[in-house]
């Protein structure tokens, strides 16, 4: 249908150009990356701007729901901080004598004193609630994501680099050098990774080494599952027609798994990597709940949804707020994966 | 396939001769023993029971006694269940983990597969986003979330399940969907993505091509290609499911290995880390065969290979 | 279509649920089986390897010792083994054995006691409570191997049902001790059929139990469940009203609290924190908060500076708000601690010295030469991985930089490193708790003397040394104990260990379940607990 012109008006395209272009169409893909983006940026910048700090604690302000109002109590009128903040539930038991209507006043701003207690609204506000120490909620989730993040994102990183190129040249040269080095992932598999974990933490004392080291940890073991995958991926691909036609045209072994190969195995590993990064968030919480993850007062999203989890019948606020944000920014994660991955497929881009 | 299996089962003995060797050292590295315990033990009692359990010979001594004990299956009492040996504890909890493993496993396929087939037959549709997010859901949620909420549906709410404890079939229900429902999730994600890769094979175009139902294009010819990610992706998930459950085995009381592989490297219990440690290494080199035999089987070009 | 599905699917549900079936505890009351919720996993049921709460609770419902656990007060002895007994000094105790079988149809013997009591003090059975024997004349010394021929240790079978013991020095509550199941009688007979005296993995607990108290053991599934039934040939087994007991070992405190939901359990052996204040606000009768003999404390290193001044170690002291970590923390109605011995023991009267004063915590910190906590070094307040602990950690180390200005850094340990940094005292500040093993206040006060191996503070005063070593030769009892109250004074003027709360044993249990009193040492003489 077209005619000479047309082909001489498109100019070449890299086909990396292509890529980015058709993500661009993808509106699900887009809407990942910007609320991803939006997420880390929010992470990091919070406390540029944001009024809380993530380890102040008011104790008698634990666990209030999002928006809760707080009451600051004034042991004398002339005072001019408040002596204490206490929550609603606090005031009625406590202090009130006609609850519903005093507090109601209260929230309409007015200055009321009970048996010479002074009580007045408190300026603060938690817009998610407060965890059981009384820290603000949503300092903990930003702060919780600076760690959560770092830990996916470089614990994936780490094993995506290892596992591919592993990966890929076991299962491309095949035979016995395909048989060594899949043994050595079964031994690595095989190792305890408690143990191994609990030496490097205890080797290694310090706070400022331990997340570093959970990141080295978690990378060193979950680039096996990656290996593996991709290893099964060349073995599949590697008798099929085109490279094997590469081969037979004399294409150097390393330019067939660059050129060939991984274009090819980019969907699954696209697609497995975006499974790894929950999975790591999630191994360090486990590795937290047996007390060698992030140290306290410091949080991640997973202890803070394991935290949740425990007080979920009280107070489920704590695993839902949490819980929330992570889910939101895997599906992100999840819908920028599979654009890259369509957007990277090499076939479908010859339809 | 004979030969094939020999040959892996050979290949299996240095690998478990390094594992042992490298566990061996790493828990004598260890901070923290077996004896160390919230009240301080007097010295002399420390010593006699050091004596008792030979932790005194040289370490040479100790390892190649310890190897041969775990070549010739006779255990030496364990220090934290004084009385019985590693060997009581496998035979006693394996057969749990196995059972619930592979009810799991049961679950995962039944729920994660067809899933993940159908979202990638409709790509892009409802019936691809509605259930991939569900599966999303799924992995973000841990087990120690699953769990408990199962348990506060169906044991205290609906009263229909026992919320812990595994004396009758029904106690199976609830840690077997808990551990299932997770890997569900994964198979769901892997198998789309597998699929989606074969369904623009030459040869599903072709069978297209000749006019075959989308049906028979997805379920017999693609689906060999497309589950292959799964396939890889079970070996270490089996083994995972068989020892690697102990949130489970603890929210709902099953008396599994997985939990005393955690407990074992907790207490310092020497014998039973090395013990359990081999198991699961004797058990991953079995999944693993497994896993290779049916990529085999899948791909009949890997055969003459 | 969809909607019929929808219905079948519906009914069948609804078939499925059997809203108006009986609960398995409703069951089990008619089979007379009380079902407990029991912590975790005993490691051993044998009494003198035994070394938790957990696996103590059972040997209790098995074994009987001299003295049985009084129904009603702790303090207060009752006829077990021995159905009378008399003392010279106090220090000279006779035992009359009453006529009573093993589950084996052999009778308890003096000479049973004699073994069992050998067997506990052999150097290589290596058991950790055999120090609970040492009030014994030459308990010690043959325990450490000093002496070899066991006739030279104060116990003596008199006769077949007569035993003698000899203490050391005058013990007026020595039946109290007594109580403690590393004084329990094992059958000499089964444990030498199954290994030596002193074999530690002698297996008789799992091959045949034999046991003389009035359950005895039907079924252990590690893990799983203990179940004990009712022994026929116990001396006293027509008042035992219960047919059987079911010990539920169950970890997650959670999922106890939902099988008590659910009406899987009589007794819950915990409740998750956060539910006890929801229990509380309804009102729920099944509900228990009972005082508990134990004290939760931080150690602090006496020997690292600026902690070996003990101004700083007060004014530590003085910024901790008690109330507001019972309050607000811990919320099970714990009991804020201003002494170390925990309230209950009766003619007990210690001072209570520490206290919330955040201004005199001020001064204190400003004279040892840290103004607003300028120059403080930073120091690791260590506890064992758990989110209680750490909930409380993370409390006080914002109570110290907000009143006192000073930074603390919080770790958690895995369990046995902790432990043993501890015991190396290669810590600043730790976490600490202590169970009493018996209704007396040296239970405790021990823990602080200076050769003790549990002193993790590593604190040593002559003069509190010499006051407790001169309360345990003193005859007269209030004389005894003012004489310890004096000791415990002196050592919180010294603070090398800041307390923080008293224990309470929070549960719940069924209201259909009787004759289960509060017991500030959590041993239950399980003969009296019956159904409504």
């Amino acid at each position: 249908m077209s005619s000479r012109k047309d082909i001489e008006l498109i100019p070449a395209r890299s086909p990396w150009r292509d890529a980015w272009l058709k993500l661009g169409k993808n509106r699900l893909a887009m809407f990942g990356l910007g609320f991803f983006a939006t997420m880390v940026v929010l992470c990091y910048a919070c406390p540029l701007f944001y009024p809380h700090s993530p380890t102040s604690q008011t104790l008698s302000l634990g666990a209030t729901p999002p928006l809760s109002m707080g009451i600051e109590l004034r042991y004398d009128a002339e005072s001019e901080e408040a002596d204490e903040v206490i929550t609603v539930k606090e005031f009625a038991d406590v202090y009130a004598s006609n609850a519903e209507e005093e507090a109601l006043r209260i929230r309409n701003g007015e200055v009321i004193d009970v048996d010479g207690l002074i009580f007045s609204k408190s300026s603060r506000i938690h817009i998610l609630g407060t965890d059981g120490h009384g820290r603000d909620l949503l300092a903990r989730i930003f702060q919780g994501g600076r760690i959560s993040l770092g830990v996916g994102f470089i614990a994936t990183f780490v094993s995506l680099l290892i596992g591919v190129f592993y990966g890929a040249v076991s299962g491309y040269l095949g035979g016995k050098t395909d048989a060594i080095m899949m043994r050595l992932v079964d031994v690595l598999y095989a190792l305890p990774f408690l143990i191994f974990v609990i030496l490097l933490m205890v080797v290694f004392e310090g706070s400022d080494h331990q997340l570093f080291l959970i990141f080295l940890a978690i990378g060193a073991v979950e680039w096996l599952t990656m290996a593996r995958i991709v290893r099964g991926q060349v073995v599949n691909l590697k008798n099929q027609d085109f490279v094997e036609a590469a081969r037979a045209t004399g294409v150097r072994t390393f330019t067939i798994i660059l050129r060939h190969l991984a274009p090819n195995i980019l969907g699954p590993v696209i697609v497995y990597s975006t499974l790894l990064v929950p999975a790591v968030m999630l191994l360090e919480s486990t590795l937290s709940f047996l007390g060698l993850g992030v140290q306290p007062p410091n949080a991640s999203w997973g202890t803070l949804i394991k935290e949740g989890a425990e007080k979920m019948m009280v107070y489920p606020w704590l695993l839902f707020v949490p819980a929330t944000f992570f889910s939101l920014t895997l599906f992100a994660m999840n819908f920028l994966g599979d654009g890259l991955r369509d957007a990277l497929d090499v076939k479908s881009s010859k339809d | 396939m004979l030969r094939f299996i020999l040959i892996r089962l050979g290949q299996a003995i240095p690998i478990l001769l390094a594992i042992y060797t490298i566990t061996f050292f790493m828990v004598r590295a260890a901070p923290g023993g077996p004896f160390s315990q919230e009240r301080k033990v007097a010295p002399h009692i420390l010593e006699q029971q050091m004596e008792y359990y030979g932790f005194k010979d040289p370490l040479p001594v100790q390892f190649f006694r310890t190897l041969w004990q775990h070549i010739t299956f006779e255990f030496p009492p364990l220090t934290s269940y004084p009385g019985l040996t590693s060997k009581d504890i496998i035979v006693d909890t394996f057969p749990v983990s196995l059972e619930l493993g592979l009810l799991a496993m049961i679950v995962a396929l039944a729920i994660g597969l067809p899933i993940g087939i159908l979202a990638a037959a409709k790509k892009n549709s409802i019936l691809d986003y509605a259930p991939m997010s569900l599966a999303m859901v799924g992995i973000c949620l841990p087990t120690f979330v699953i769990g408990p909420l199962l348990a506060l549906v169906f044991g205290v709410w609906l009263g229909w399940l026992n919320i812990s404890g595994w004396f009758s079939f029904s106690d199976r229900i609830l840690p077997a969907s808990t551990l299932g429902l997770f890997y569900a999730a994964y198979i769901a994600r892997l198998t789309r993505g597998g699929m989606l890769e074969t369904l623009n094979m030459d040869y599903i175009r072709s069978a297209r091509a000749k006019g075959a139902p989308e049906f028979k294009v997805v379920i017999v010819h693609a689906l060999r290609g497309g589950i292959m990610p799964v396939v890889s992706f079970f070996g270490p998930a089996l083994a995972g499911l068989i020892s690697g459950s102990f949130v489970v085995e603890t929210i709902f009381q099953v008396p599994g290995l997985g939990r005393h592989f955690i407990q074992a490297a907790l207490s310092r219990d020497h014998s039973l880390i090395l013990s359990t440690v081999l198991f699961y290494a004797a058990l991953i080199i079995v999944a693993n065969m497994i896993v290779d035999i049916v990529q085999i089987l899948l791909n009949p070009k890997l055969r003459y290979q | 279509m969809t909607n019929r599905l929808f219905c079948s699917a519906l009914i069948v549900i609804l078939c499925f649920n059997p809203f108006s079936s009986a609960t398995p505890t409703d069951d089990a009351i008619e089979e007379g089986i009380l079902l407990l919720g029991n912590g975790s996993e005993p490691h051993s049921l044998d009494p003198h390897i035994n070394s938790s709460m957990n696996g103590h609770h059972v040997i209790v419902s098995l074994i009987e010792g001299l003295i049985a656990p009084h129904p009603t007060d702790d303090s207060l002895p009752h006829p077990g083994m021995a159905y009378k007994w008399e003392h010279e000094n106090n220090k000279v105790w006779t035992f009359h054995l009453r006529d009573a079988k093993w589950t084996n149809g052999d009778p308890v013997t003096a000479h049973d006691f004699v073994y069992s009591f050998k067997r506990i003090l052999s150097p290589r059975l290596g058991s950790q409570y055999s120090e609970m024997l040492y009030s014994m004349k030459n308990a010690k010394e043959y325990n450490e191997g000093e002496i070899t021929d066991f006739s030279q240790v104060g116990a003596k079978a008199l006769d077949k049902l007569t035993l003698r013991v000899t203490l050391k020095e005058p013990v007026p509550y020595f039946y109290n001790i007594i109580k403690h199941n590393s004084w329990f009688p094992v059958h000499p007979e089964t444990v030498e059929k199954y290994g030596v005296i002193d074999d530690p993995a002698n297996n008789w607990i799992r091959e045949e139990y034999v046991s003389n108290g009035p359950f005895k053991l039907k079924n252990w599934q590690m893990n799983q469940i203990i179940e004990v039934e009712k022994n026929p040939s116990y001396w006293n087994a027509d008042q035992v009203k219960l047919n059987g007991i079911k010990f539920y070992p169950i970890v997650s405190e959670n999922t106890e609290d939902q099988m008590f939901n659910s009406g899987a359990l009589h007794y819950s052996y915990t409740i998750p924190t956060d539910m006890i204040p929801v229990y509380q606000e309804r009102n729920d009768p099944t509900l228990k908060i009972e005082p508990f003999l134990g004290v939760y404390y931080y150690s602090l290193n006496t020997k690292v500076p600026p902690l070996n001044n003990p101004k700083v170690r007060h004014a530590l002291s003085y910024a901790v708000n008690r109330n507001t970590i019972v309050r607000r923390i811990t919320k099970g109605g714990q009991l804020p601690a201003g002494n170390f011995t925990p309230p209950g023991i009766s003619g007990y009267e210690p001072e209570s010295i520490a206290s919330f004063n955040p201004k005199r915590a001020r001064e204190l910190i400003t004279e040892a030469g840290f103004p607003n906590g300028e120059g403080f070094p930073k120091l690791t307040l260590l506890f064992n991985t758990l989110e209680s602990h750490k909930a409380i950690a993370e409390a006080i180390q914002q109570m110290w930089k907000s009143i006192l200005g000073i930074d603390v850094e919080i770790r958690n340990q895995e369990w046995k490193v902790f432990v043993n940094t501890r015991h190396e005292g290669n810590f600043e500040i730790a976490r600490n708790g202590w169970i009493g093993d018996y209704m007396y206040p040296d239970t405790f006060l021990r823990i602080l003397q200076s050769d003790s191996g549990q002193n993790d503070a590593q604190y040593s005063n002559p003069e509190y040394d010499r006051l407790i070593a001169e309360s345990f030769s003193e005859s007269d009892t209030q004389r005894r104990l003012d004489l310890l109250a004096e000791a415990e004074a002196i050592m919180l003027n010294d603070m090398p260990i800041i307390p923080i709360y008293h224990y309470v044993r929070t549960y719940r249990i069924d209201p259909r379940v009787m004759g289960w009193n509060p017991t500030p040492l959590d041993v239950r003489n399980f003969t009296n607990v019956y159904f409504e």
